[in-house]
């Protein structure tokens, strides 16, 4: 993962989106070794599933999500882990642990932010039917990228 | 809210249970003009359909939950917005708010750590039907309380 932290300065915040998709294309090649290609937004809509939060906090303030169906997060572990990575506890360990590393390696890339921005424990949150509300009231950024055909959704919610 | 650094010193995870009760009732006194006190876990288990959730980061990493059902949510926000408060959103927010004063009293109260310890956004989960897992493998404290007679769990998880 590039560390460069001439790479990017942390404002305009529309310059995020490319960034947060590097950073997450590059988890996915490292950990997954999968070339992850963006999808369309409009076409995939998940219900209930997995969702993985890390919070940031310090220079930059709020929370990195990710989302996926519970197909694509058991095939998220098994990429880690083996195929041993289904059971209960690791498929959330491993979609926590690709939040954790998504959001580690995006504030990274901002130059200036690295060491003042920290990162809190992830927690993945699972079931059938639930609503996430952030109460960052800032900008929102958000890419959907193709796991194995199926949609992630990597979003960065930041408080204003 | 006192803020006396002196009152405990972090090095004694055991002594925090009695912090986090201090600092969720300072929280309920001051927001929501009520006294409260904890009761026993066994006897009292909240529904969860209300769960909001914020991260620490830094000297203290780990997560604070608050968690009841959806009628003590919507009390809740009414105490703390008036009788208007009724959308999803609003009940989300003041759940939220409350868990970041929760928080933010409860860090400040240990030596060392207001400085050094900082929050990220609140998020609150809401639904019938979810699951949390958190990746923070370190000790866990837990108080639950009566508010309006119904049992608000409030959680701290820590990173070893």
């Amino acid at each position: 993962m590039t560390t460069d932290a001439a790479f990017a300065k942390p404002s305009p915040e529309d310059n995020w989106l490319p960034i947060l998709e590097l950073a997450t294309q590059e988890v996915f090649e490292i950990m997954l070794s999968c070339k992850v290609k963006p999808g369309e937004p409009t076409e995939h809509k998940l219900k209930g599933g997995f969702t993985a939060i890390v919070g940031l906090a310090g220079a930059l303030c709020g929370v990195v999500t990710v989302c996926c169906a519970a197909r694509t997060a058991d095939q998220i572990a098994k990429g880690m882990l083996g195929d041993t990575g289904d059971c209960e506890g690791q498929v959330e360990d491993a979609l926590g642990e690709i939040c954790n590393m998504i959001a580690g390696n995006f504030k990274n890339k901002l130059a200036g932010t690295d060491e003042r921005c920290m990162l809190s424990v992830p927690t993945v949150i699972s079931g059938g039917e639930y609503s996430l509300h952030s109460l960052a009231e800032g900008n929102s950024v958000e890419t959907v990228l193709l796991f194995e055909g199926a949609p992630i959704t990597v979003r960065l919610q930041l408080k204003c | 809210m006192s803020t006396d650094t002196s009152f405990v010193t972090r090095s004694h995870e055991e002594n925090w249970l009695p912090v986090l009760e201090l600092a969720v009732e300072e929280v309920f006194e001051i927001m929501l003009g009520t006294r409260v006190k904890p009761v026993a876990s066994s006897e009292h288990m909240p529904s969860g359909e209300f769960t909001a959730m914020i991260g620490l980061a830094g000297a203290l990493c780990g997560i604070l939950t608050v968690s009841c059902d959806a009628k003590t949510a919507g009390q809740v926000a009414k105490s703390m917005l008036g009788d208007t408060a009724k959308s999803a959103e609003e009940v989300g927010d003041a759940l939220g708010e409350i868990c970041n004063m929760i928080a933010g009293n409860f860090k400040n109260k240990l030596a060392g750590t207001d400085d050094r310890c900082m929050l990220s956004v609140p998020t609150v989960i809401s639904g019938g039907e979810y699951s949390l897992h958190s990746l923070a493998d370190g000790n866990c404290v837990e108080t639950i309380l009566l508010f309006e007679g119904a049992p608000v769990a409030v959680r701290l998880q820590l990173q070893s």
